[in-house]
């Protein structure tokens, strides 16, 4: 309440801080603590900076000499800079370039820094890093692709999910999967985590982060979990399993966890088959692709699980494959639990085959 | 090919102006360094703020050998650190002194002055130990606003420019000679430096940067280039002509506030910001 | 570092005071068993180890953090502006040249072959000055005769 009414006053006296006229601003690109950001904008208090949770470690601690004075300076600069982005931006037309000058403005802005920084960038709470931002769209890009792009980038190509599955991937959205608690394993999983059929049993949440200027209204997304390790005796060779398959999700920049308030049944292509490795038949990949759609997809028939071919798949259908994630799965004592629960028929056993010797 | 600059040379005087006139830039340099705003004078001090904070401790023993004097005289100077005792409680954090260093903090050095005991310093120029007092930035000049003085904003550079009869401000420029049979070879540069020492005096020393003009002001009837130059030492001195009734030394913002509009954007490029 | 006393009359002071030395009597406390070479080795080793001699690390709060990160963006883009302006001013000044070049060739060949000549072996004068934070105490030389 005094935050809002500070502001105003200060607004009726001088126009040009655009960084700090809130009454058009989202309230994201604002720092949400009062005293942090009296700290940042205003000088550091005598009692310390109140980040610092612990009394005696804020009284033990010194500020730079002369911070305070220069980033007034500074903020001052950066904020007159902004302003001659922001009168570049009332005149642009073309989106991709009102993107960019959106973002440039407030690139600088200690407090768009300060909340990008120090809070979740995947479970981000709206108030502090708002994806529908431009601004936060593009740090969140720039934290993607400084780590987890490439650690996927460099899972899917050792473990040849690339091109077993799908020729090749262009990434434009971060892809994160993870288990219901209930199954044990309580975070976000690392690409091409090795997971036991105890995690694995219920269907996965995949969230899906996109940083790319889309039309949250009518896109449409695909996503499919197949596991292209299945043995195939008939041939000696392996064919593609689908283990699950929705169309037509419909999510948005902040709230964009895949469940079932964002597709209806008749989308559901395939129901979640848990991972159910048959013994000494490996360990095998499962590999989670996200796809944007061209439009709303129809479904008449049911997909055939066994032998499924995903290229022509997403061929026939128009998919652009944006994101993908992989985790693998292999035989172990819970396996005929997880059978059990699924009603599906005992595995095979698999066995080394002794052959006549060619000597 | 002569024939072919022949009949670029006929077909040039019919089309572009006959009259070559050679002006001159002449510039003094700052005297001393720019004057810093506020945000780099600010930056400044707050770098070498961190700079004496992540400083290694200052090695007293290589300055001054143990146990002479003037170890003695540096160390009663020096203020130093809280050290830390057993049982008192520091609200500041427990001190951290290493070689007589909080490491916590920047290390603050006094350094004993270099005035021998005994001597009484009479401030006269033959008194080694007399205090440096520097020069003052701004001069005689500036505070009268003598703006023929080469004195004048020592942190600028300074142009100079003439005052025509009708009162028009403008760089120094001469024309070529070109019926005179002795002149007719003379480079563009030549004949501006000899125009500047004829209404300016002998006693000048310049230094032009290049023969190739750096600039061009073109009418109908003339064209004037324009030479830079630097004045080194002596001085201008107006002599008697009819052409001009007054000179200045000026710098680039009071150039703009003595001469037409049209005539500063074309040259306001060759004029320095600093 | 260095903060040089300001007044000379008090750092005048300090030295004349008559500087107190214990004189030198029976040693009360035992410098130890350590033999004078071991001794010296022991202090150069202190000397020299760079542990002691480091500051503590420069620990940044939060908000002291974003404050650095913004005042390096500042100069940064301040360096950058600065830097283009100048390239700007510097491509304006060839354009300038080129033309005064071109209406040169097209008005009288000899004065563009003349402004054309090579340069070379060219020397900068010696006399002009590198400026100075203050300046001297003869800011200009006036006295300049021309050689005859």
């Amino acid at each position: 309440m005094l935050r809002r009414t500070l502001h105003t006053g200060r607004i009726s006296k001088n126009t040009t801080k655009i960084w700090s006229d809130f009454g058009q601003r989202p309230e994201s690109l604002s720092i949400l603590s009062p005293a942090v950001k009296r700290c940042v904008l205003q000088g550091t208090p005598g009692s310390g900076p109140p980040s610092i949770k612990r009394r005696f470690n804020r009284v033990k601690y010194r500020s730079p000499e002369k911070i305070d004075q220069v980033f007034k300076t500074c903020y001052e600069f950066m904020e007159s800079r902004a302003a001659k982005k922001y009168e570049q931006l009332a005149q642009e037309t073309d989106a991709e370039q009102r993107e960019k000058l959106a973002t440039d403005a407030e690139l600088n802005n200690p407090e768009v820094m300060y909340n990008f920084e120090f809070s979740d960038k995947r479970e981000n709470n709206p108030r502090l890093i708002d994806y529908e931002q431009p601004v936060y769209r593009h740090l969140g890009r720039r934290h993607w692709e400084s780590y987890g792009q490439m650690l996927l980038m460099q899972r899917l190509e050792t473990l040849a999910v690339i091109p077993d599955t799908l020729p090749t991937l262009e990434p434009r959205a971060e892809i994160s999967v993870r288990f219901p608690f209930s199954t044990g394993v309580n975070k976000w999983i690392e690409p091409g985590e090795l997971l036991s059929s105890n995690v694995t049993w219920l269907p996965p949440v995949i969230k899906i982060q996109e940083f790319d200027q889309v039309d949250p209204n009518s896109q449409l997304y695909t996503v499919l979990v197949v596991n292209p390790d299945e043995p195939d005796l008939t041939s000696d060779s392996f064919h593609t399993v689908l283990h699950y398959g929705v169309a037509n999700v419909k999510i948005s920049y902040n709230d964009n966890v895949v469940d079932s308030r964002k597709f209806d049944s008749n989308s559901l292509l395939a129901e979640y088959l848990a991972p159910v490795p048959e013994k000494n038949a490996g360990v095998q990949r499962f590999a989670v692709w996200v796809f944007r759609q061209q439009g709303a997809l129809e479904f008449k028939e049911p997909l055939q699980r066994i032998g499924f071919n995903i290229r022509e798949f997403s061929r026939r259908n128009g998919l652009l494959p944006v994101g993908a994630h992989i985790w693998r799965s292999q035989w172990d004592s819970n396996v005929p639990a997880v059978r059990e629960k699924y009603a599906l028929p005992p595995g095979r056993v698999f066995h080394r085959v002794r052959r006549p010797s060619h000597l | 090919m002569a024939l072919r600059n022949l009949i670029k040379r006929g077909l040039a005087t019919s089309a572009t102006p006959p009259n070559v006139k050679a002006g001159i830039i002449i510039s003094r340099t700052p005297i001393v360094t720019k004057e810093l705003s506020k945000l780099e004078s600010q930056y400044y001090e707050y770098q070498s703020e961190l700079e004496r904070r992540l400083m290694w401790t200052f090695p007293q023993y290589f300055y001054y050998k143990k146990g002479t004097l003037a170890e003695r005289r540096f160390l009663a100077l020096q203020k130093g650190p809280v050290s830390k005792q057993p049982g008192v409680w520091f609200p500041k954090g427990v001190p951290d002194v290493r070689h007589n260093r909080e490491r916590r903090i920047k290390q603050d050095i006094k350094l004993p002055s270099e005035a021998s005991v005994g001597s009484e310093g009479d401030g006269s120029s033959e008194d080694l130990s007399r205090p440096i007092t520097p020069n003052s930035r701004v001069t005689e000049a500036d505070r009268k606003g003598d703006l023929t003085s080469l004195e004048r904003s020592l942190s600028r550079t300074l142009y100079l420019l003439l005052k025509r009869t009708n009162g028009e401000w403008a760089f120094p420029s001469f024309k070529t000679k070109s019926d005179h049979r002795s002149n007719e070879n003379l480079p563009l540069h030549d004949i501006a430096e000899h125009g500047l020492r004829s209404i300016g005096g002998e006693n000048i020393n310049t230094w032009t940067v290049s023969r190739t003009p750096a600039a061009v002001l073109a009418d109908s009837k003339t064209a004037e280039f324009f030479i830079k130059s630097h004045i080194v030492a002596g001085k201008f001195v107006l002599q008697n002509t009819k052409e001009y009734t007054g000179f200045a030394w000026l710098t680039k913002e009071e150039i703009q506030n003595h001469v037409q509009k049209p005539y500063f954007e074309e040259l306001s490029c060759l004029l320095s910001d600093v | 570092m260095f903060s040089k006393p300001t007044c000379a009359r008090n750092a005048l002071r300090q030295m004349s005071q008559p500087v107190t030395i214990s004189v030198r009597g029976k040693r009360t406390k035992s410098k130890g068993l350590v033999s004078p070479a071991l001794q010296r080795v022991v202090t150069q080793l202190s000397v020299m180890s760079a542990g002691k001699k480091q500051p503590r690390m420069l620990k940044l709060s939060r908000e002291d953090l974003i404050k650095h990160q913004v005042i390096q963006r500042c100069w940064a883009t301040f360096q950058q502006e600065s830097r283009e302006k100048q390239n700007d001013q510097m491509r304006a000044q060839y354009k300038s040249a080129e033309k005064a070049m071109h209406m040169l060739r097209e008005i009288d060949t000899n004065l563009y072959n003349a402004a054309n000549a090579n340069e070379a072996g060219k020397r900068f004068p010696l006399e002009i000055r590198i400026p100075t934070e203050h300046p001297p105490s003869k800011i200009w030389n006036y006295n300049l005769k021309k050689k005859t």
